[in-house]
């Protein structure tokens, strides 16, 4: 109302917004420094990369069983080993490793030749096969969905008849994606 | 003087709820610090690319300058790599000259394996193309598209360690 003077709130009700602000004020400041101390603790860095030695060390362990899984076959038993290589693979690269199979025609003659091809992530101490800690495997990109892993892979192939032989030592470049909670392989780049 | 205190105290909330909500949404990015994530990430990064550019160095050769080689080998390396290299240097460049040997390497993917405190495990993936006496007549193929040249694929595993402020390679392994 014009002309009306200001009404002013009594000491006793500033007095207790004071309360109420300095009590605002510290729940506010907790949450902040909680939320800080979050992300500055999160294990993924601003630039997306996983820093975590363990996620990195699982997604390792991963790289090894697709890489074997997508590069050993056992003609005698092709459907279920291209099976499940197929289901460790994104529908892209099933496409591709499609095109890399014996064909239909020639897996009944394989099989009778029981020929097979497996596939070995290489140790680094020389043994046979790698253990825990020991698979020439790297991480050159992981991010929380999506990695490339660089794998050293001996594949041997053995027929009836013939002494197995090394078929190949190479190295492989997988793009991995990550589909609800499991990693698949997207792509790989043979050297 | 309370009316006072009251508009700080206001003041000081708007401003812990702007922060909560920048921190809030932008996560770590919005610090303005460097995380123990971003560190580590770095020195992935650091490892990756030391691990390249010390491969390099010895895949590449040039007969006409084996000495600037040498010196780039011996600020990369460290240890055991180090004291190794200097020990055949001279041998290298000996040979290298008598061949007329010139290699390109080209490193086509590296990585981390293991990160434990100053020391580290590397994979290098590289090819390299050879040309020296023994390949002038030589002509190009589908694997190896050079002519005068041999290609050469190397897989390595590279032991880096944290010296002198960088990472230099201590042991460099061919995987056969």
């Amino acid at each position: 109302v014009s002309g009306a003077p200001p009404v002013e709130a009594s000491p006793a009700r500033r007095r207790v917004l004071t309360v109420g602000l300095v009590a605002l004020v510290l729940a506010a400041g907790a949450a902040l420094w909680l939320v800080v101390r979050h992300a500055d603790r999160d294990p993924v860095a601003p630039n997306g990369e996983l820093s975590s030695s363990a996620a990195r060390h699982q997604l390792t362990v991963r790289a090894e069983k697709l890489t074997e899984t997508a590069m050993s076959y056992r003609a005698a038993r092709a459907d279920q080993d291209i099976a499940e290589a197929e289901r460790q693979m994104t529908p892209r690269m099933r496409a591709k490793y499609e095109r890399t199979l014996p064909t239909r025609a020639e897996r009944p003659q394989q099989a009778a030749r029981k020929v097979t091809v497996r596939a070995d992530v290489v140790s680094l101490s020389g043994q046979e096969s790698c253990a825990r800690n020991d698979c020439a495997i790297a991480i050159v990109s992981a991010s929380e969905h999506r990695a490339r892993v660089l794998v050293f892979v001996d594949q041997r192939t053995a027929a009836a008849n013939t002494r197995g032989r090394l078929a190949s030592r190479t190295w492989e470049l997988l793009t991995l994606v990550k589909l609800g909670n499991r990693w698949l392989i997207d792509d790989m780049v043979a050297g | 003087v309370i009316t006072r205190i009251n508009a700080v105290l206001a003041g000081l909330l708007a401003l812990i709820l702007i922060l909560l909500a920048i921190v809030g949404l932008g996560g770590n990015r919005v610090l303005p610090w460097t995380t123990a994530a971003e560190e580590k990430v770095d020195v992935y990064a650091d490892i990756q690319a030391a691990a390249t550019r010390v491969v390099l160095a010895f895949l590449d050769v040039d007969y006409r300058r084996m000495d600037d080689k040498a010196d780039r080998i011996a600020a990369l390396t460290t240890g055991r790599a180090h004291e190794q290299y200097a020990a055949s240097a001279a041998r290298l460049k000996a040979t290298a000259r008598r061949a007329k040997a010139v290699a390109t390497g080209d490193i086509r993917s590296v990585g981390v394996a293991r990160l434990a405190g100053r020391t580290a495990k590397a994979l290098v993936a590289a090819d390299v193309v050879v040309k020296n006496a023994s390949t002038k007549g030589r002509s190009a193929t589908r694997e190896c598209p050079h002519d005068g040249a041999r290609c050469e694929r190397y897989r390595f595993v590279v032991t880096m360690t944290r010296s002198g402020g960088a990472w230099k390679m201590s042991d460099l392994a061919g995987v056969p």
